[in-house]
């Protein structure tokens, strides 16, 4: 029965991935006063770019098209480890949530070999833009999620969410605080949203992520778009499971598993409306203004390692 | 001093080109125009140079090709753009002219094939050789952008040298949307003229409409009655408005901030449908023609448009006062795309983009025409030459906009909209007007109802040298803003 509930959220957070970036374009264009399209429509262009034709320029290797399909298997090997309404990941081990980590960090290193190996000059600009955020990101998401698996004395993530969901909402400490400052910041960064990438732009010098993927098409285009969408789902669950785990079942009754997904839409709802919000009120930063939102955030993790020393078990 | 190295070179009228465009920026004049046409009865070509002299007024002349013409660009870089396109218009030779590759002619056109002069029929594919300027050194790399962008936007080729995201050289490549509309002109009836003008830059339309048929009116000494210089007027301002609201709209979109984009086109919009209401077209095609416009404005659409009006200035300002209140925008705008003074004053910038680089200069002041005669109004004008000044002075050209036309909408009195141009007579004849992107000049000449010549001064043409001044020293992912906060018209600059 267990084994059947972690499976069923694993495939919820890869199947609702594309509902989530509708919902976010959605209200968007609502804050705008304009319609908007529907929040299905990332399944239909999804669905449009499965039966198109796969290009592939002439000048690149196999690793052009392995590229994608391998980042988005890694991508879905990450979500495996994330408890979202029950309180077990589908995969727990001690240090999953390192193991986690350095799956997306792969699953990027392999997109930007695809996007050199594309041989337009755009492919080139915007992997190394990408290759200078995710090095700048990996300090700070490594480092506040250790935060956090000190503070709880727990080496899975299923463990540290099993301690916090244990601990007074209202007493949480700063080191909890802190960590969510700087994993917040480095979520953005790492799903390229507002104000460090505009998912939504069409001037291929201002890309970071897009311009990497600028000669893909066909299903190559809608693994990655598909990914990248499930990457945005897993980072929001991955808050939600860390920082406000209040209410996930952990006992197999109709009850608690009903409540545990009432809460987590929620949950999600305020950070949906959170993303729309926030995208709506700022620009896009200058190219070189992202470091220093790294740096904020390493100060802040680094902050909340320090705490951790002071924190009374 | 003389400017021209080449040996018997130099010519009196080139002599005295050189002399007036030379000395300080506020005693020297601003080269408006330089081009080519063919003398029929005497079987010669002809170069013309329009220049405003401080104090005289615009002033035309002209001199003779003997196969080649001395250049003046080493006095005025100016006229650098200009020269080249007479070159590969008419397959003269330039003396010391810095940079004489070709411009309109791209790699797949004959070298030896000269639109204006020779026959544009059945013209073989060629393999031309074109020479990008290199820079060279440790780490410099190459960034060719377009003629194909990732969005649907006109084509033209931008070559970045640059070290990591640094820009240190941009190279224009445009000329993709050359349509031969000077070609064209040529054998068009004066009164379908205005038609091929229409479709010279999209967005401006109407500019260059009023442009041709003013230039037309000029030729043959008549002039449009009043009411017609007045719808003339409030369709000038309503273009103006909508295309600065656009372009502050697209400016915020570029930034990724959305709201006040997504607010700007529908007030775009707005105008536009009122347009229809108001004159049946929203771009205003078809309404000017040679000697007055095709329609009235009626009471009751005077009425709606002055509420249209009021509404979109109204709403748009308030849409841009929250936009650069914003820390966010601000940031990305100060200090962007610093096109100097100097720099813009060298090149003889024009419209907006040198009202941003503190050259006050508009011509419905300096050179008034039709209902501008007379007028009293502010031009805004700012010295920080950077991407908020140009949105700047577009946000407060906005207002004056408005307020001119609901000043107009209160004088409409029923009278002639159209007078008769003489047909049967040889003219020539130009008109300036400012158009939304600056000083829009048309150059007719023709003959029993035809038209022989028509030279069309866009201002994007004049502009576009000026980009990569304010790029250099940018970082790459600023130079669609920096492109954007200029918003120059490509198939207005191609032609």
């Amino acid at each position: 029965m267990t084994i059947a509930l972690r499976l069923a959220q694993f495939v919820f957070l890869l199947l609702s991935a594309p509902l989530l970036l509708g919902a976010i374009t959605r209200l968007k264009a609502i804050l705008q006063r304009r319609r908007g399209a529907s929040i299905w429509r990332p399944y239909a262009e999804l669905g449009k770019l499965f039966r198109k034709e796969d290009l592939v320029p002439g000048s690149a290797s196999w690793l052009f098209r392995a590229a994608p399909r391998l980042a988005f298997a890694l991508t879905v090997t990450a979500v495996a480890f994330l408890p979202i309404v029950w309180s077990n990941g589908l995969l727990s081990f001690a240090g999953d949530f390192i193991v986690l980590v350095y799956l997306l960090a792969f699953a990027r290193f392999l997109m930007m070999l695809g996007a050199f190996d594309g041989g337009s000059s755009f492919g080139g600009m915007g992997a190394s833009r990408e290759a200078m955020v995710s090095v700048l990101a990996e300090a700070p998401l490594v480092l506040s999620l250790v935060a956090l698996a000190v503070a709880a004395r727990a080496g899975s993530l299923t463990a540290i969410v099993a301690w916090t969901g244990a601990q007074d909402f209202f007493n949480i400490s700063v080191v909890h605080v802190l960590a969510f400052a700087a994993l917040t910041l480095v979520a953005i960064a790492e799903t390229g949203r507002l104000p460090v990438d505009n998912p939504a732009t069409h001037l291929e010098l201002t890309m970071l992520h897009e311009a990497m993927v600028l000669e893909y098409s066909g299903p190559s285009l809608a693994l990655i778009e598909w990914a990248q969408a499930i990457k945005l789902n897993l980072m929001i669950a991955l808050l939600i499971a860390l920082f406000a785990p209040w209410g996930i079942a952990s006992g197999v009754t109709a009850g608690a598993i009903l409540l545990s997904i009432g809460l987590y839409v929620v949950k999600l709802g305020i950070a949906i409306v959170a993303i729309a919000v926030l995208e709506s009120c700022v620009a896009k930063l200058r190219m070189y203004a992202v470091p220093e939102i790294f740096g904020i955030a390493a100060a802040l993790s680094i902050l909340a390692i320090v705490f951790t020393l002071m924190m009374k078990r | 001093m003389d400017p021209m190295p080449g040996e018997n070179a130099t010519t009196p009228t080139v002599v005295e080109v050189a002399r007036l465009l030379q000395g300080p920026p506020e005693n020297r004049a601003r080269l408006v125009s330089l081009f080519g046409s063919i003398d029929s009865s005497l079987k010669r070509t002809m170069v013309h140079y329009i220049l405003d002299v401080p104090g005289a007024g615009y002033r035309v002349l002209e001199d003779m090709m003997n196969g080649s013409v001395p250049s003046i660009t080493p006095v005025s870089p100016a006229a650098a753009w200009y020269e080249r396109e007479l070159k590969d218009q008419y397959g003269v030779e330039l003396f010391g002219h810095p940079d004489p590759r070709s411009l309109l002619l791209h790699e797949n056109w004959p070298g030896n094939c000269h639109p204006m002069v020779d026959s544009t029929q059945a013209v073989p594919w060629a393999d031309e050789h074109y020479e990008f300027l290199q820079v060279e050194g440790d780490g410099v790399c190459e960034v060719a952008v377009g003629p194909v962008h990732a969005g649907i936007i006109e084509p033209g080729h931008f070559r970045f040298s640059v070290v990591g995201d640094n820009v240190l050289f941009l190279e224009l490549r445009h000329f993709y949307t050359h349509k031969g509309t000077e070609r064209l002109f040529q054998g068009t009836p004066v009164s379908s003229g205005q038609m091929l003008a229409e479709s010279v830059s999209g967005d401006n339309c109407f500019a260059h409409a009023v442009a041709y048929c003013q230039a037309i009116e000029e030729a043959h000494a008549v002039t449009a009655p009043p009411l017609a210089q007045l719808v003339r007027l409030i369709g000038l301002e309503l273009e103006r408005m909508v295309a600065h609201i656009a372009d502050v709209g697209a400016l915020s979109g570029d930034i990724a901030f959305m709201l006040p984009a997504a607010y700007c086109s529908r007030i775009k919009e707005d105008l536009l449908q009122t347009s229809v209401r108001v004159i049946g077209s929203r771009f205003w095609r078809g309404i000017a023609v040679p000697g007055g416009v095709t329609r009235d404005i009626s009471p009751s659409a005077a009425e709606m448009l002055r509420e249209a009006v009021m509404q979109a200035s109204g709403e748009f300002a308030k849409m841009a006062a929250i936009m650069l209140d914003r820390p966010s925008v601000q940031s990305r705008f100060e200090a962007a795309g610093v096109l100097h003074h100097s720099v813009a004053g060298d090149l003889a910038v024009v419209g907006p983009v040198a009202r941003a680089s503190g050259i006050d200069a508009d011509i419905r002041r300096d050179h008034p025409y039709g209902a501008y005669r007379g007028l009293n109004f502010e031009i805004p004008s700012l010295h920080y030459g950077d991407v908020l000044a140009r949105t700047r002075v577009r946000i407060d050209e906005v207002a004056c906009s408005a307020q001119l036309i609901l000043d107009a909408l209160t004088q409409l009195q029923a009278g002639p909209i159209r007078t008769e141009v003489p047909q049967d007579v040889a003219f020539e004849g130009f008109s300036a007007i400012e158009s939304p992107r600056g000083e829009l000049l048309y150059w007719v000449k023709g003959e029993a109802g035809m038209l022989t010549r028509c030279h069309i001064k866009s201002p994007s043409f004049q502009n576009w040298p000026a980009l990569p001044h304010a790029v250099v020293g940018n970082v790459i992912a600023d130079f669609p803003l920096i492109n954007k906060s200029f918003n120059l018209s490509y198939s207005g600059c191609d032609r």
